[in-house]
């Protein structure tokens, strides 16, 4: 293993060059050389898992430390040399924020190492919204151009391959599934024990295990989770979480095929005069040198909102239908958190091992409106616990109750007796709400930084509305003393972005075909978050991984990808 | 690769008396004294650093304050960040060692070496320990984003100033009068103070804070606990089972050891309020 480039490093000419190594590059980098083709990822982040290119076996360098993940936001954006900006609506001026604005994790498998991985699909109804609902005023919902059949069998190469635990049919909302997931569930957290019992009471509601790429049994070489608490924000430090990177990313650098540089960031996409083809890419490395690959083939997987700046950084790439930026959409998150006398231990366990999909709803039903899934949570460490506290007790007063503080953190109510019930709802896509440069603010190495337009549609709010009061209903059966539904964030603090690079049929309306290729570049794809059409509700990562399978497959075997799965 | 020699480690510490240790929590400790770890503050400096510690977290009667909990330690450690290659910023991983994988093997305490930081990384804490004005290229976004001071800049000001200012060595003072002097602090020195004295308390004691775990004991919160964790997986049944001492998918304990107290009650009962939310019967 050298420093910040892994794998095979004698190669020095490339078939194909991917942009990013989480749930979306880590497979197409996969898939590529498993068909023989040489492969260059190129990953803006650091590496945290040394040895990942060794055959003898590779160690995390992820642990369970609060300090270093959450206080010091080791693999987060960093607010002061890598801001974007934000504004709720053009009207709002050229910015309202310059910040950390929808950062994901920045390293190697990128969000997916940090995530606690829940990977439901989605619903077959998910992939024609467009037609189903027909008209919203002010949104832009459309069908993707795939639909939940022709992704089955990827979604059942993604379970098999990154070793996903759950159990077919325990969710009566689900899609139809070919095969039992390859793990059975891990064990209950405490706190959905709790839940389950108010779910009886309140009727209409089946709590059933989240499917979640963390073994629960010995499985690809690695342990099954040992439930220490540290998950959602943790790489994983026993290897029992089956990111892409460990799973598809590994096999990948064994191949012998393909070379990653690390701490190496895209800043331009280099096309032909007319645009229509890619020739290299330039980066600035980890010195801060400039550096130009070339490939054959393209894939941009660096998630959505830096998809889309690369392509503003590129002279506006790929935009002949004006669409690059928009309809980026997050999921608008109801988040009902209930207080128990009880010490319920939340900070124990998965973050989430079960959750239900009863108030994802049915297109047009008044009764069941378009909602997202519900994950029953739980809490967090000490120093995030605390936290909480210190923000309550400063907005309280302005002088510090520390004799407060301190009863609260031996007390535990945000560790130990909580328990978070958030709900994944969909967002409608608008034109409006888009990524685009900034006109002034810059990075450490000057280049400017995406901004986010993003401003909440009524169809989402209304699903806030219509379901808050019934999560509320199901704390006090759950036997809650306190229930609140927290504020909803002006910036959604939701890891789930999706959009800016939407596929489709017509090149007047999608930037993207159903093969992923972008309309009018021959040789450039997207494979990541960005594609999506619409944002369903549930989790995507495991949609992620199986369209950026299907994609890539597409790339080896033209109107065949499922030859990949061989 | 830096070590801390355990007797090195607790010097830097400089805290009070530990109330207990967990076992095995400095385990990985060489007796080799290889790394420097630089003074930053005064002796009265970091006297009065961890006496103000005590306003955020009050020392009591048999229960440590923020100044126990290792607060002086912790911010002089980060502060003095950069004096060490690679920086104190980020512990290493996966496992500290505090705890034994399921078949008895501990394993050596990986949090004890710090993890080298990429070029972008550098910059940003650079710019947050030093100030904008101090690094080269630190000065971003000039005239859109306000001027970072820098900690290192805020802690000896902020506090050269109210060790100079105080009638009597800050250590000595009550709580009333500690008070006094931590309302008095800039604002954002005051808030810096709120952020690390629970980050000094509550994290890794690797990282300055946190002697032997005394924190987390305060707080009954067990820490990193991998490799074992709460599920015990048993591969001949192929079935997990709970820690007794620490349930996951069981009910926690018999008799709660800190019930929610009326002032707690209270203010639970406000932020839900605040929110629109409920109590409920």
């Amino acid at each position: 293993m050298s420093g910040t480039i892994l794998g095979n490093t004698t190669l020095a000419s490339f078939d194909a060059i991917v942009i990013g190594s989480g749930a979306g590059g880590s497979p197409v980098a996969d898939v590529l050389t498993r068909f023989g083709k040489k492969v260059l990822v190129i990953e803006a982040g650091p590496n945290l898992f040394e040895g990942l290119d060794d055959p003898k076996g590779y160690t995390t360098r992820f642990s369970s430390d609060e300090v270093k993940l959450f206080s010091r936001g080791m693999i987060g954006h960093d607010e002061y040399v890598e801001p974007r900006t934000f504004r709720p609506d053009e009207a709002s001026g050229e910015r309202t924020k310059i910040g950390n604005v929808n950062g994901l994790a920045r390293c190697v498998g990128g969000a997916a190492v940090h995530a606690d991985l829940k990977m439901p699909r989605f619903e077959p109804t998910d992939f024609r919204l467009g037609t189903l609902l027909g008209d919203v005023p002010g949104a832009a919902f459309a069908d993707w151009p795939v639909d939940y059949d022709m992704l089955e069998p990827f979604y059942g190469y993604s379970e098999r391959t990154l070793g996903i635990q759950g159990q077919r049919g325990s969710d009566p909302n689900a899609g139809p599934m070919k095969d039992e997931y390859p793990m059975p569930p891990g064990p209950k957290m405490f706190v959905t024990t709790r839940i389950e019992e108010g779910a009886k009471k309140l009727g209409g509601v089946t709590v059933y295990p989240y499917p979640t790429a963390v073994s629960s049994r010995p499985y690809g070489g690695r342990p099954p989770c040992v439930d220490c608490g540290f998950c959602a924000g943790y790489g994983c430090p026993s290897n029992a979480k089956g990111s892409p990177a460990v799973s598809m990313l590994r096999r990948a650098l064994l191949s012998n095929l393909c070379q990653m540089h690390t701490e190496t960031k895209v800043v331009r996409l280099v096309a032909n005069g007319a645009g229509s083809r890619i020739e290299a890419v330039e980066c600035i490395g980890p010195k801060g040198e400039r550096l130009t690959f070339r490939a054959d083939m393209f894939v941009l997987a660096a998630s959505p909102i830096e998809d889309a700046r690369l392509l503003f950084l590129s002279g506006n790439l790929g935009n002949a239908s004006g669409m690059v930026g928009r309809c980026l959409t997050f999921h608008c998150q109801t988040i009902a958190i209930g207080i128990f006398e009880e010490r319920l231990h939340a900070h124990r366990g998965r973050t989430v091992t079960h959750g239900f999909t009863d108030f994802r709803g049915k297109p047009k039903d008044p009764n069941r409106p378009l909602g997202g899934i519900v994950e029953i949570s739980g809490s967090s460490g000490a120093l995030e616990e605390s936290t909480f506290y210190t923000r309550i007790l400063r907005t309280l007063s302005l002088q510090f109750d520390g004799t407060r503080f301190k009863r609260l953190m031996e007390q535990a109510p945000a560790r130990e007796r909580l328990v978070a019930l958030v709900m994944q709802a969909e967002d409608a896509p608008q034109l409006t709400n888009r990524v685009d440069l900034d006109p002034a603010v810059k990075d450490l190495d000057g280049i400017p930084v995406a901004r986010v337009t993003y401003k909440n549609h009524a169809f989402e709010l209304g699903a806030r509305d219509f379901y808050a009061p019934k999560l509320m209903s199901l704390l006090e059966k759950s036997g809650a003393r306190f229930g609140f539904v927290a504020p909803a964030d002006e910036i959604s603090s939701s890891a789930h972005v999706m959009g800016t690079l939407r596929m489709g049929k017509d090149p007047k309306t999608s930037v993207c075909d159903a093969t992923g290729r972008f309309h009018g570049i021959e040789n450039l794809w997207t494979a990541d978050g960005s594609l999506f059409p619409t944002s369903s509700g549930y989790n995507p990562t495991h949609t992620i991984v199986a369209l950026a399978t299907r994609v890539t497959g597409g790339m080896v075997f033209p109107g065949s990808p499922e030859r990949a799965l061989a | 690769m830096s070590r801390v020699s355990r007797r090195r480690f607790l010097e830097v510490l400089g805290a009070g008396s530990v109330v207990s240790s967990l076992p095995g929590s400095l385990a990985g400790c060489s007796d080799d004294d290889t790394e420097v770890v630089t003074a930053f503050f005064t002796g009265a400096e970091r006297r009065a650093v961890n006496a103000l510690a005590n306003v955020v977290i009050p020392k009591e009667d048999g229960s440590p304050g923020g100044g126990d909990l290792g607060a002086a330690a912790y911010i002089e450690r980060l502060l003095t960040a950069f004096d060490v290659d690679p920086p104190a910023l980020f512990a290493d991983g996966p496992y500290s060692g505090r705890a034994v994988a399921v078949d008895g093997t501990r394993p050596p305490n990986d949090f004890l070496r710090w993890r080298r930081i990429d070029r972008v990384t550098e910059r940003a804490w650079r710019i947050r320990l030093y100030g904008s004005k101090n690094v080269e290229g630190g000065s971003l976004n000039e005239g859109l984003v306000q001027e970072v001071t820098g900690l290192r800049n805020l802690f000896k000001d902020g506090i050269g100033a109210a060790v100079r200012d105080a009638k009597a060595p800050i250590e000595t003072l009550g709580p009333e009068a500690l008070r006094d002097v931590f309302g008095g602090l800039d604002s954002e020195l005051q808030q810096a103070f709120i952020d690390l004295v629970p980050q000094a308390a509550f994290g890794a004691p690797e990282y300055g804070g946190n002697p032997e775990g005394a924190g987390w004991k305060l707080v009954r919160f067990e820490g990193d606990t991998q490799p074992l964790g709460f599920s015990v997986f048993d591969e001949k049944t192929s079935t997990f089972h709970d820690r007794p001492d620490a349930p996951m998918a069981g009910p926690g304990p018999a008799v709660d050891p800190a019930p929610i107290d009326p002032e707690t009650r209270k203010l639970l009962t406000a932020v839900v309020s605040f929110t629109g939310g409920k109590v409920f019967p």
